[in-house]
This record gives C-alpha cells, structure tokens and sequence, in this order.
C-alpha cells in the first residue's frame, strides 16, 4: 500500500489534549489518522471498518450517521463521567444517552467525524471506547448490586473490573473470528448478572477450606443468545477469584486459535464449544494454562481494581415512619415509587434506588441533573443495569423522600422498576442496520398503554412476575429468549402485501442467572403485540397457582393451548386490516429493508491489522523526515519493520503475549527457510541491533526506506500465505 | 472561532399535553426529501422520554423538533453545519434556517393547532463547549455579534439572560415581548413567506 502524498496533516503534539495520558492521546490520534486515510483511500475500508468497531463506531441504517457505543465497565459511572457524557450527547449526538442490555452508553446520528474529539473529551473522564464493538472482549458486565446485595456470597465487583482492564487491548484477545462477552454475578439465583448467557458467566461462590473461606467462582463457558441459543456449560464448579485471569487468557487464546474464522454465523464461542464439548474444551484451557508465562498483572489488576471503593456519602438512617417502612404522608406517589424502585442493601440502614429509564433513554438535561442528585445523597457511583436502568446506592433511608422530590423535578421518578412496565428493547428499525421491526416502537407503545393507564393497563403495569423483552431480529440484543413473554421481530406475506410481525416467545426466565429460554409460541403482526401481553396476563391472573412462575404456568398450560388463545390475533388479508400492514409508531406502510449489520464486524485476521499499523507507522516516518525529526523518523521505522515482522510470526502461531524474540524467530522462520528476501530481513537485523543509530538525516532517511521494503515484502509474503 | 454548532429554540404554548404523534406523520414526509438543505437523515422518536427531544428530524446541516425541555416546549433546530463568514453572519443564518423550517413545519396539516410559537421568546445555545466554553472570556469574544444580532431581528426592546450554570451551555434566553408575529421577523431574515 502506498504511503506517501497521503493530504493529511502530520500529527502534533495535540497541545488542547496534553493533559490526557500519553498512550491513550497516541491512541486516539491513531484513530484520526486512520479515519483520515480511509477518507483519501489509503487505507482498506475492510480493515479500517473492524479497526473503528473496535473503537466504539458502528454503522448505523441510516447512511453517513454513526452509532458510538461507550465502554461502561460494570456500569460503573461517576458523577463526573454521567456530567461529561450529558454534554457530548447533546453536542455530538441527539440529546440522548441510551443504556444498552449490555451495560453501556450509546449515542445515535453522530458524525464520524467528531469521534476523535468525542473520544478525547471521554478520555478526560476515564472512559474508553476502545473495543466496545468488534471482535474482541466487549464490555464486562456485571451485576449492579455487587457489593451491597443482601443475598450475594461476596463483591465480585474487583475481579470483574479487573478483567476489563486485563483484557482491554490484551494481545491474546485480538485475534477472535467473533466478539466474546463476559459477566459475573454476586450469587446463582437472582436475574441482575445473567452469568449464563456469556461466553464466560462467573459466579460467585465461597469455599471452606478449615477455617480459611476462599473466594472463587463457579464458571460457565460458551452460552449466548443470537439466532441458536445456547445454554452455558458448567466449566468449573470453583476457579480460585485470583486463578481467573489466567483462565480467561488461556480461554482466548484457545478461542482465538480453534474458534472459526471464515463462517461468521457461527464463529461465536459456543459453536466452538459444541463442536469440542465440554471435556475436551477444559483439556485445552488446561493445557493452555499451564504454558502462559507468568504475568505480574494476574495480581497487580486485581489490587488496583480493589481500591476503587464505594464510600457512602452519609450515616445509615431510619426512613420517617419509625420501623423502616415509608410514611405514606409523604404521598401515595412516592408510595409507589417506594415499592417498585427501593431495595434494601446488606448494609443496616442503606438503599438502592433504581431509576427508570423508559427504552432505556435519558436527556442531557437529566443526566446531568442527575449527577448533582448522586453527589447530593451518595456523594458519586451509579451502575447502569442490564435493564437499562440506573441504579444508585448508598441512599440513606431517611434521604429517600427527599431524594424522591429531586428525581421528580428532573422527570426521574417513574415507578415500575423491575416490573411489568419494564421492558428491554434492542435498537430495532430506529437505528440498526439489521432490524426488521420497530421494537422500540413497540416498546413505546407499551410504555404509553402502562405509564398512562391505556386499556386498563395501568394496574397491571405494576406485577413484577412477568417480564418483557423485544428483540427486532433473530440478533437477540433484546434479550427476548429470557423473557417470560419475548417478542421476536419477524416478517410475513399474505398474498402481494408484507406485514411487520413478532414472534411470541414464551418459557424464557431471567431467573438464576437466565436459566432456560423460552420457544417460539405464535406469530401476531407487531400491531396486536400489545394485546397479546394483555390477553396473557389476564389469563395467567386468572389461572395463575400458588407460587407459580410465568414460566412454570406456561409449561402447566402447554404452548399449544395458549397459541390457542391468542390465535384471533395472527395477521389477517390486508383487505381485512390494512393497519396490520403498519409497524408500531409509524404512519407508513411497512417495507422490509434490512443491510448488513456490523455486529460480527470484519473477519480481519490479527497479521493483516499488524501489516496495516505497520503501514501507518511508516506513513508517520516520512512525516518525521520532512519535518526533521530524524530520531523520531528512525524510531517509527524501526518500530514498523518489528511490527511487520510480528504481523508474519502471528501467522506462524506465535503470540505476542509469549515474549519471544522477534528477530531470533524471524531469522529462523522466515530468513533461514529463504521465505523471506534475504537483504531486506538483514536491514531489519541491522536495524534491530541498533549499532550506529545516530539519527543523521542520511541515517533516518536509509531507515525509513529499508522499513518500506520490508513492509512491502512482508505484504506480499502474506498474500502468498 | 469556528461556530457551527447553534441552536436555537423558538417557544411555543400548548393548550394541554402536546401531542407529538403528528411530528412522526410530518417527518417521515420530510425525510423523503433528499435535496433538502438540511439534509435529512432520519427521524428519532423520543416521545416516551419526559421533558426530552420529543420527536426530532436529524439532518446532517441541523436537526429539528419539538423539544420538551424545561423551561418549555419549543421548536428547536440545532444546526451543525454550513455555516460560513462572520459570527453574525453565523448567527444570522441559523435564525433564518430555524424560522424557515418552523414555516415549513406550522404549514403541514397535521400541525396541531394549539401549539402556538411566542414570536418574542426564544433561546440562543452554543452547542460546542470545546469552541464556546460558558465562561466570561466566550462571552467577551461573542457578545457583540450576538447583542447585534439580536437588535436586527427583535429591535432594541428586547433582554437578554444569560445561562449562569457553567455547566450548561454558552448561551441566553431572549424576551422582545414587542414582536406581535413571526411574519414581523421573517423579512429581516430574508424568509419569504411563513404561511
């Protein structure tokens, strides 16, 4: 690839964003150089597409807008990071930050070409986007009551933070055919963690060992959503807390070697996981384990990720009223809110309260409020939640009324957490490139038939044993497989017309970590979604046993009877019920238009981003040269050629992480075999040695055009493997 | 200074709960309209978020909508692009873009009718606080196009109140309770008609 008269800028020093650490402000301006080759073709647009999801920047359906997804580690936000993001929501995006299933903050309709700055300005705060999409290890979720929850068996909230961290840019975590996720979760039973619907579910779990109790988690691999659901396997009934590090690595670094890379629809771990089965995947991870070199970071993560403590801004109080119950003087409002959004913590005196974001949306208006409420009464940290919500802790009680009447005023306040009312949807049409339907429309019609009382509904808004999740493809991010009533974006044709439909799935729990997944039930046009929850929550009311689970009811009834029920509600000829023909919250006729999504990026293998940076490195080269930077001319050089050569000891298996030698193992694999032309792999040699390096203008110049050679030969070597 | 990021919000009064299901009916018309100016992109429906964006049409010059921030409803158009010459002249054309699509917009049918603008109340924002941090060295640099600006379209009579949270944008609510009507407005922006 050629890399001179290339119209951009060189980089500078950045002097606006000198205060930001020198490895994250390098990195982002790496980003902005890219951005800008791609934009004069001087860059593959395959590779630049897996290099920007790997910083956050998908593709949204509408063309030239963006959707940047915002790495939020835990859901662990600060009062500082919630004020920063605000901002930039309503400076680079449409006023809205939007809480996704996963954890994370995403902006819609931002132009790429404010990413570097938005990047930059999140870097202030301590947030990345690095690898927040792409095929890598996405955002580590995790439960939101860690470390305050009453049934939990410790806080796994250290050892989660510090596998985000340990993984975040990790070498043995590049070279993934699809995305991996993780999560942990503080006990089995409850739903907050979802442990078992990741490619690696930890869970906490004390053993005794005589007096000593060790903390470890019981582990999951290879379960997930998408198109074929699959159930985690119990990997392991007890990892030692500090032995999860190394496990993870050596898990992807097995990922990453047998995992498939050429059929993206089933390159996700559990396909890997099915097609070795559970023994002999375990055998792998083992073997791999023992041959990790030792890495200080397996401790040193841990301990710094431990001093991110939580100190409550106040005492513990009794709320008014005298026995902890709330004083109904205060208004029945408030009562309602009290049920629905106020959990007590393991601590005496303390609660959680959950904001309810409806879709999971807040304005920059309320973010920011919201903000100054946190430092008001729990001095800083909120934690998004997999419901998309946010949930505040340390509340003490006696504050609860108090802090009531701030959320209110900021249009904070809404009852139903947790219930009926509170409903996960995916993106869907509004945004995606593979939505098939609106299931934020629907989601928002539900939301109007709840909130408002719409049909009756208000009452029934309130029951916290029924779920509902949309999902506008086969996908999942909606997460509709673990729903009690999952509804599944869909089409169907009658005759010349075609209908925007969901699939009702049933059976599905949240329950013990999301425990089983429902099936396919029926398919009713997305207009009538709505009736079909009220037509089964009248049903379960009315029939429902002492104790009994949605889940559990619908397997008492059979998904044959209950078909039954809501069949007056499949799709009828266009000629009987022409507004069938029309998606929720939309006045158009329906017309299927879907693109090809970026959810399981580019296949790039991990040589061909190696070559590419390599490539950028010597861009910077000559820039250095024509400015007269000489050493830093020769040192862009140097480090082009090694990266280069790495890119080819990668094809060769090596790993990065392994610490090898990377002439030693280039000159045997590549120079010795004659794969490589001889004088350039000496030049490299030369170089490497660094004898005589005295940065003249002859001397940079000379190595600036060896790294050129040798990246062009190293190209081509790699083309013919 | 480069300044492209302005919005500017015109408030209206609303007889009872403001009905937004017309803007999706409104917009997804618009939105059809590929040589528009503003080059639409989309519409975003964000009705179900109190005091949020409402119902909003994201072009790739500026986005409108009907905005349910306090300290009021209001039509909001937030230009992002094309803008050119000098800070008035910036200044001047975002006005005029915002009262050409208001016209536009109170024209369609499915307007609701009791959604009335106040031709006299609006909001100036800078929506960049890299460019036009709120701090008294901005206002120093901005007051004098701005204060002009204004006297051009709203006359003398007028005030203006400036944003005093730092942590909210440069930029001032203005009140000329003098302009009886939009259409008073319209010439001095070189809007031809707004009905």
């Amino acid at each position: 690839m050629a890399t001179s008269e290339i119209p951009v800028e060189a980089p500078n020093p950045h002097d606006r964003w000198a205060h930001l650490p020198e490895d994250v402000r390098y990195e982002i301006d790496v980003f902005e150089t890219q951005l800008k080759r791609v934009q004069t073709g001087q860059m593959s647009e395959k590779v630049f597409l897996e290099f920007r999801l790997r910083h956050g920047v998908y593709g949204q359906r509408q063309e030239g807008v963006q959707m940047q997804r915002i790495k939020i580690p835990l859901g662990m936000l600060t009062a500082k990071q919630m004020v920063q993001l605000a901002n930039l929501s309503e400076e680079y995006a449409d006023g809205i930050s939007h809480v996704t299933t996963r954890q994370d903050i995403q902006y819609h309709f931002v132009d790429i070409d404010d990413t570097p700055n938005l990047m930059r300005r999140l870097a202030e705060v301590g947030i990345t986007t690095r690898e927040a999409c792409g095929n890598v290890v996405r955002n580590v979720t995790g439960c939101p009551e860690a470390g305050v929850c009453l049934s939990e068996e410790f806080d796994p909230t250290p050892h989660a933070l510090a596998m985000a961290n340990f993984l975040l840019r990790h070498p043995d975590a590049q070279n993934f055919g699809r995305k991996f996720k993780i999560a942990y979760s503080g006990c089995a039973d409850k739903p907050c963690g979802l442990a078992k619907m990741h490619d690696i579910g930890a869970v906490a779990t004390v053993r005794e060992d005589g007096r000593q109790k060790i903390h470890g988690f019981k582990v999951y691999v290879g379960g997930g959503l998408g198109a074929i659901p699959h159930q985690a396997k119990l990997y392991s009934e007890f990892i030692p807390a500090d032995e999860m590090l190394p496990l993870a690595q050596a898990m992807s670094r097995v990922f990453a070697r047998l995992g498939e890379k050429d059929d993206r629809n089933r390159a996700r771990m559990k396909f890997l996981l099915h097609k070795l089965g559970i023994d002999e995947f375990r055998r792998l991870v083992e073997e791999e384990r023992r041959k990790l070199p030792v890495d200080p970071e397996w401790e040193t993560a841990i301990a710094t990720a431990s001093t991110r403590i939580e100190v409550p801004l106040k005492p513990g109080s009794v709320l008014a009223g005298g026995d902890g119950a709330p004083d109904r003087g205060t208004g029945a409002e408030f009562g309602r809110w009290y049920d629905t959004n106020v959990r007590p913590q393991a601590q005496d005196g303390y609660s959680m309260v959950e904001v309810f974001l409806p879709l999971g949306d807040i304005t920059a208006d309320q973010l920011r409020e919201l903000a100054g409420v946190c430092q008001k009464y729990i001095r800083d940290t909120v934690r998004t939640t997999v419901t998309q919500n946010l949930l505040l802790r340390w509340v003490s009680n006696h504050d609860l009324p108090a802090l009531f009447e701030d959320l209110k005023r900021i249009g904070l306040n809404r009852a139903g957490s947790g219930r009926l009312a509170d409903i996960t949807a995916c993106p869907g049409t509004d945004s995606c490139k593979l939505g098939i339907t609106s299931s934020r429309g629907l989601a928002a019609v539900f939301d109007e038939q709840f909130n408002n009382g719409k049909d009756g509904m208000e009452e029934e808004s309130r029951r916290e044993d029924i779920k509902i999740k949309i999902s506008g493809c086969f996908n999942s991010c909606g997460q509709h497989h673990i729903a009690d009533i999952g509804f599944l974006g869909s089409v169907q044709r009658k005759g010349a017309f075609t209908a925007p439909v969901f699939q009702v799935i049933l059976g599905g729990t949240t329950d013990q970590n999301a425990d089983s997944y429902g099936l396919v039930t029926a398919k009713v046009p997305a207009r009538n979604a709505p009736r079909v929850v009220e037509r089964l929550t009248t049903l379960y009311s009315a029939d429902k046993q002492d104790g009994e689970t949605f889940s559990q009811f619908v397997g008492r009834w059979g998904k044959a009877r209950l078909k039954s029920e809501i069949e007056d509600l499949t799709l009828t000829t266009y000629e009987e019920a022409p507004e069938l023909y029309i998606d929720n919250r939309q006045s158009w006729e329906y017309h299927k238009e879907t693109g090809v999504g970026e959810c399981a990026g580019a296949m790039v293998d991990q040589a061909e981003f190696m070559l590419e940076e390599a490539d950028r490195l010597v861009f910077e080269a000559t820039l250095a040269l024509d400015d007269a930077r000489y050493k830093e001319a020769a040192e862009s050089a140097i480090e082009a050629t090694t990266k280069a050569a790495d890119a080819l000891l990668s094809t060769e298996g090596l790993l990065l992480s392994d610490n090898y030698d990377c002439v030693t193992e280039f000159r045997k694999r590549f120079y010795e075999t004659g794969r490589f032309h001889k004088p350039f792999a000496e030049n490299f040699f030369r170089a490497a040695e660094g004898n005589g390096a005295e940065f003249t203008a002859d001397d940079s110049r000379r190595r600036v055009e060896e790294a050129a050679l040798f990246l062009e030969q190293a190209q081509n070597t790699y083309t013919k493997a | 200074m480069e300044l492209q990021r302005i919005n500017v919000k015109l408030f209206t009064d609303a007889g009872g709960k403001i009905a937004l299901d017309p803007f999706l009916d409104i917009f997804s018309r618009w939105r059809e309209d590929s040589a528009h100016p503003s080059r639409w992109v989309d519409l975003a429906d964000y009705a179900h978020v109190a005091k949020g964006p409402g119902v909003m049409m994201i072009g790739k010059q500026g986005n409108l909508g009907l905005d349910l921030a306090d300290p009021g409803p209001g039509i909001l158009y937030a230009n992002k692009q094309d803008l050119e010459g000098t800070t008035e002249d910036r200044l001047v054309e975002t006005f005029r873009r915002c009262l050409a699509l208001t016209g536009a917009l109170i024209k369609e049918p499915e307007y609701p009718r009791d959604l009335k603008p106040r031709p006299g109340f609006w909001e100036l924002s800078f929506n960049d606080r890299l460019e036009t941090p709120n701090t008294d060295e901005t206002d120093r640099q901005l007051r004098p196009a701005i204060e002009a600006t204004i006297r051009r379209l709203f006359g003398s009579d007028h005030t203006l109140i400036r944003e005093a949270d730092p942590k909210r944008r440069y930029g001032f609510v203005i009140h000329a309770e003098s302009i009886p009507t939009l259409e008073t407005i319209a010439p001095r922006l070189q809007v031809d008609s707004l009905r």
